[in-house]
């Protein structure tokens, strides 16, 4: 039977997430480096060494010619007094240039050997690695989506606890483990519930007045400095666009503690792109909404802090709750909210460790 | 980076994931937690620990390549 749900904290799984991208991606450049790495060795041995110990082995030998003559010549000729000239040092000379030579064959020969023990070892190589590419490429994407399917469910669980309604805590555990293996998964699926392009331009008008409801405290939070700074370490372009632009608005998303901003292709000029609404699972079935278009810069009166968010480009999505950002997605779905997290929570960056000597 | 470096990074990342998962459980602890755990971070290890292996046996050959054939 199963157990019942225990989470204290879906903080603790947004952290573990961003941790678990942030892994998938420096393993991936891992191993992309080591690939780098014997795929240099092997140009190495291909190119340079092969016929740098090639031209050692033709010019050593021309030397060791060059003193067998040297040699000879002491031999054959005489000195003014009769005697044989002596040929020590030349001797010498003529043996260390013949290990010389030996040398450069033998490198010659262990170049050869080298290169084609190194390419069987790398297919090897690339064989029992590749499971673990699979996995941070495949299994890890999969991972992530599974946790956003349980981070969707806890918080719809918490809310409906918070609300006094409860539901069944072995029910829950089922609808969490049923979520992990659906495909849309997490805030993403708030995309399907924002109006279609038709309906954005179809959406009224509406010229903001200060007695309008939009100036009162909205129950989304507003966003902090630091949250500021922590989205501005991601070092995204952001583009304001004209203060007035439209933005589509959901009638009363002002009263949801938890709203999401999403932004499209702009239907037209006049357009931003952005559409605010309540960020909830279940949206009120029935007629849609009734909703109303305002200008940017009306909405940025009303919330200063969405200057922050509003020069995001197309196919953003963010998620506010009444601690201000939650979450935010780019166009691959990446948790770009989590990066800036675990950014902003890195130390300063030590000096780069040197790299090792080239082979050359 | 040079291989050796790259093994280097993907162990540490795997201890500090590890670790991070043991800290992880202490909010979540469930059914679900030990399902993850066996579907996704025990195969992870285990296809790290076999990549790990392949690292430092390639890296001693480069290493001994390159001491042979400079």
């Amino acid at each position: 039977m199963a157990q019942g749900a225990r989470i204290y904290s879906t903080d603790a799984l947004g952290i573990f997430r961003a941790a678990l991208i942030k892994f998938a991606e420096s393993g991936n450049s891992a191993l992309t480096s080591a690939d780098s790495d014997i795929e240099r060795v092997i140009g190495w041995l291909e190119r340079d060494q092969t016929t740098f110990w090639a031209g050692q082995v033709r010019k050593r030998h021309e030397r060791v010619l060059q003193l067998e003559d040297a040699v000879r010549q002491k031999r054959l000729f005489k000195d003014v007094d009769g005697t044989t000239k002596s040929a020590v040092d030349e001797m010498k000379m003529l043996a260390a240039a013949k290990r010389a030579e030996d040398e450069a064959v033998q490198k010659t020969v262990a170049v050869k050997r080298a290169l084609g023990h190194l390419r069987k070892e790398a297919m090897m190589y690339k064989g029992r690695v590749q499971k673990l590419a699979t996995t941070l490429q495949s299994d890890i994407p999969m991972a992530v989506h599974s946790l956003d399917a349980m981070m969707d469910h806890i918080e719809a669980y918490l809310q409906v606890q918070s609300t006094g309604q409860g539901i069944n805590l072995g029910n829950s555990t089922e609808q969490i483990s049923r979520a992990a293996g659906s495909e849309k998964v997490g805030w993403e699926r708030l995309r399907d519930q924002t109006p279609k392009p038709d309906r954005r331009e179809s959406a009224t008008f509406t010229l903001i007045g200060a007695d309008h409801p939009i100036h009162q405290p909205w129950k989304a939070g507003v966003m902090q400095e630091w949250q500021a700074k922590t989205l501005a370490g991601l070092g995204i372009e952001r583009v304001l666009p004209d203060p007035d632009a439209r933005v589509v608005l959901h009638p009363d998303v002002w009263t949801n503690g938890k709203i999401y901003l999403e932004r499209m292709e702009p239907t037209g000029e006049a357009d931003s792109g952005w559409y605010i609404g309540p960020a909830t699972d279940n949206p009120t079935p029935g007629d849609p909404p009734a909703y109303i278009s305002v200008r940017l810069g009306d909405v940025i009166q009303a919330r200063p802090d969405f200057k922050e968010l509003l020069g995001l480009p197309p196919t953003t999505l963010v998620v506010l709750d009444t601690g201000g950002p939650i979450a935010m997605f780019d166009q691959l779905g990446l948790d770009i909210w989590a990066l800036a997290l675990i950014k902003a929570a890195e130390p300063a960056p030590a000096a780069e460790t040197p790299e090792p000597a080239a082979a050359t | 980076m040079g291989l050796e470096e790259s093994r280097g990074k993907i162990g540490r990342g795997m201890r500090d994931l590890m670790t991070l998962w043991s800290s992880t459980q202490v909010h979540w602890n469930d059914d679900n937690t030990k399902n993850f755990e066996d579907k996704y971070l025990k195969p992870l290890e285990m296809d790290i620990k076999v990549a790990a292996g392949a690292m430092d046996q390639m890296a001693a050959l480069l290493s001994q390549i390159r001491r042979e054939c400079e």
